[in-house]
């Protein structure tokens, strides 16, 4: 049977369950995800190695793996990246801009407390918001360059193989309303405002060359600069296809819709519906 | 028509600011020589980039290939790699992160002086507390290959884009014995001891190295992970002759012209 190799964060995870006990358990995970709901109607074997929390370097390199490993039997590639600030180190995740906001905000118990607390492959080595050696923004080019250097590679791998691909992105590439929320704690070297940052990405030698080459395989083509094109920015006043989003937390609030032990914005069984749908459209252009 | 690129990194073999470390010997001594890539540039006429720098691991070098690759295309004539450790690491892409985790860890024990660091790296105490507890079973396997994977990235990138390759082994591409001799000290538990026959066994079964050897044989000197394969064996039985001095066996400017006429008679054998 011919396979389709998916990868992503939490939004991808096979066995993704929601950190919220108050929830029955029918109502905190188990439903098919959407690599399951394509894989069934494509009849291809499924191999998904999304995984809560982590970033697009682990991503890429599963799926480069799977590729590996496999050869001639992939079919499909398909793929829903994450955000940009989260950095392998060896065979673990870090999530800088997470890590502040629980470092900085021990009233609530928030979503990196969370994650570090319950998920193995996320570190707790602090990143060190100092600027060294770097010159202004370097940074934020080294994380830009690390994701979009993974998606090209793996593009590049399936386009030499024949392997159909489509990519589509998640949550947000760079949701610039986190970095906000740790500003004050951060050398100010370091800080960036939102259009800065979308012209570092704009004018960013890889980025121009990736959309160039490879733009056409994202279901939204501008999915890495427009919010309103991922699939998160969709769900964003949707509490029918959440976890659970009560009402009065769909307000944009970030500190709020972090707040984890009232919320958990991860798409439910509904959600993971709409992710698919969105891929099988797309899938349309090859089937 | 534009001069043709030979692109070239690796760490400290082929770094174009390279400078000993060693103080007992004269400066002129230390550093300032042209490094293989340039004289390989001049005898094959074509422009250098040269992005090897100093300490910096097999992840470094593989992605600085692989941004200009995707940078300059067809404008790529020849790419050539000296590769390092894989027991190096660097996170964020910050030269201040790059850790060579046998001899951060030494020094955190107290084993060696370091003569490179001024401050000991919290990436570095990080391992060395991973070391100290059982569990981590592959990660021996996981490390090496993740050093291969990006080899063969780098071979499939500049086989697309039809760039004539070479890939050579710099440093041992990992120090087993070393290792060994970190275990026996007892700073490591039983879950991360890497014995010779592992080493071998872990290298020669992995599938990326066993795809460039099938693939790219005459790129590499198979198999490159091998002392005996590594252009420091060459330059170690030399040494007199071709390193900085007893402390620093680094390449001299001797040295460097030996590497570029073995690049160069390896580039002729795969043209």
């Amino acid at each position: 049977m011919k396979k389709l190799l998916a990868s992503g964060c939490s939004w991808t995870d096979a066995s993704f369950f929601s950190h919220l006990e108050f929830l029955p358990d029918k109502k905190r995970g188990g439903w098919p995800m959407w690599p399951e709901i394509i894989g069934k109607e494509l009849g291809l074997e499924v191999i998904n190695t999304g995984a809560q929390g982590r970033g697009n370097g682990y991503i890429g390199q599963s799926i480069i793996d799977n590729i590996i490993k496999y050869g001639d039997q992939v079919e499909l590639v398909a793929i829903l990246w994450t955000q940009v600030d989260r950095i392998e180190i060896y065979n673990s995740t870090q999530i800088p801009v997470l890590q502040m906001m629980a470092k900085n905000d021990p009233s609530q118990t928030t979503l990196a407390e969370m994650l570090a607390s319950n998920i193995d492959h996320l570190t707790t080595i602090p990143f060190e918001w100092d600027m060294g050696e770097w010159r202004r923004h370097d940074i934020y080019n080294t994380w830009i360059n690390s994701s979009l250097r993974m998606m090209y590679i793996v593009a590049e791998m399936c386009t030499h193989r024949n392997i159909k691909c489509v990519f589509d992105q998640g949550l947000l590439f760079w949701w610039h309303k986190e970095l906000a929320e740790i500003k004050k704690h951060i050398n100010q070297e370091m800080w960036i405002k939102e259009e800065e940052w979308l012209t570092l990405l704009e004018t960013n030698a890889l980025y121009k060359s990736f959309m160039k080459d490879y733009g056409h395989l994202f279901i939204k083509p501008k999915a890495l600069i427009i919010p309103e094109q991922t699939v998160g920015y969709g769900f964003h006043v949707r509490d029918d296809l959440k976890v659970h989003m009560p009402g009065y937390l769909l307000t944009g609030n970030l500190a709020s819709d972090y707040n984890s032990t009232d919320s958990d914005a991860h798409p439910n069984a509904e959600g993971q519906k709409l992710i698919a749908e969105r891929f099988s459209k797309c899938l349309k252009k090859y089937y | 028509m534009s001069q043709k690129i030979l692109l070239a990194s690796g760490d400290s073999f082929t770094d174009p600011k390279f400078f000993s470390s060693d103080k007992s010997i004269d400066s002129k001594l230390r550093g300032g020589w042209p490094m293989w890539p340039e004289l390989l540039g001049k005898e094959l006429n074509l422009k250098v980039i040269n992005t090897g720098d100093s300490g910096r691991g097999n992840d470094y070098i593989a992605k600085q290939i692989l941004d200009k690759i995707y940078e300059y295309g067809d404008q790529i004539d020849t790419c050539v790699a000296v590769w390092s450790n894989a027991d190096r690491h660097d996170f964020h892409d910050k030269k201040k992160n790059v850790i060579n985790i046998p001899h951060d860890l030494l020094s955190i024990w107290g084993k060696k002086k370091s003569i490179h660091r001024i401050e000991t790296h919290v990436l570095a105490t990080t391992y060395a507390e991973l070391f100290s507890e059982e569990g981590e079973n592959k990660f021996w396997e996981n490390l090496l290959n993740e050093s291969f994977r990006y080899m063969w990235l780098v071979a499939e990138a500049c086989a697309k884009y039809n760039i004539k390759f070479v890939f050579r082994q710099g440093v041992v591409l990992l120090d087993y014995n070393l290792w060994n001799e970190i275990y026996d000290e007892g700073y490591i538990c039983d879950d991360y001891q890497l014995k010779e026959v592992d080493y071998y066994t872990l290298c020669d079964t992995n599938k990326y190295a066993l795809m460039l050897n099938k693939y790219y044989k005459k790129n590499i000197v198979y198999p490159f992970w091998e002392y005996d394969n590594c252009i420091a064996s060459i330059t170690d039985k030399n040494k007199n002759k071709l390193t900085i001095s007893e402390n620093d066996r680094h390449p001299n400017d001797q040295g460097q012209v030996i590497i570029s006429k073995l690049l160069s008679a390896a580039l002729a054998n795969v043209s």
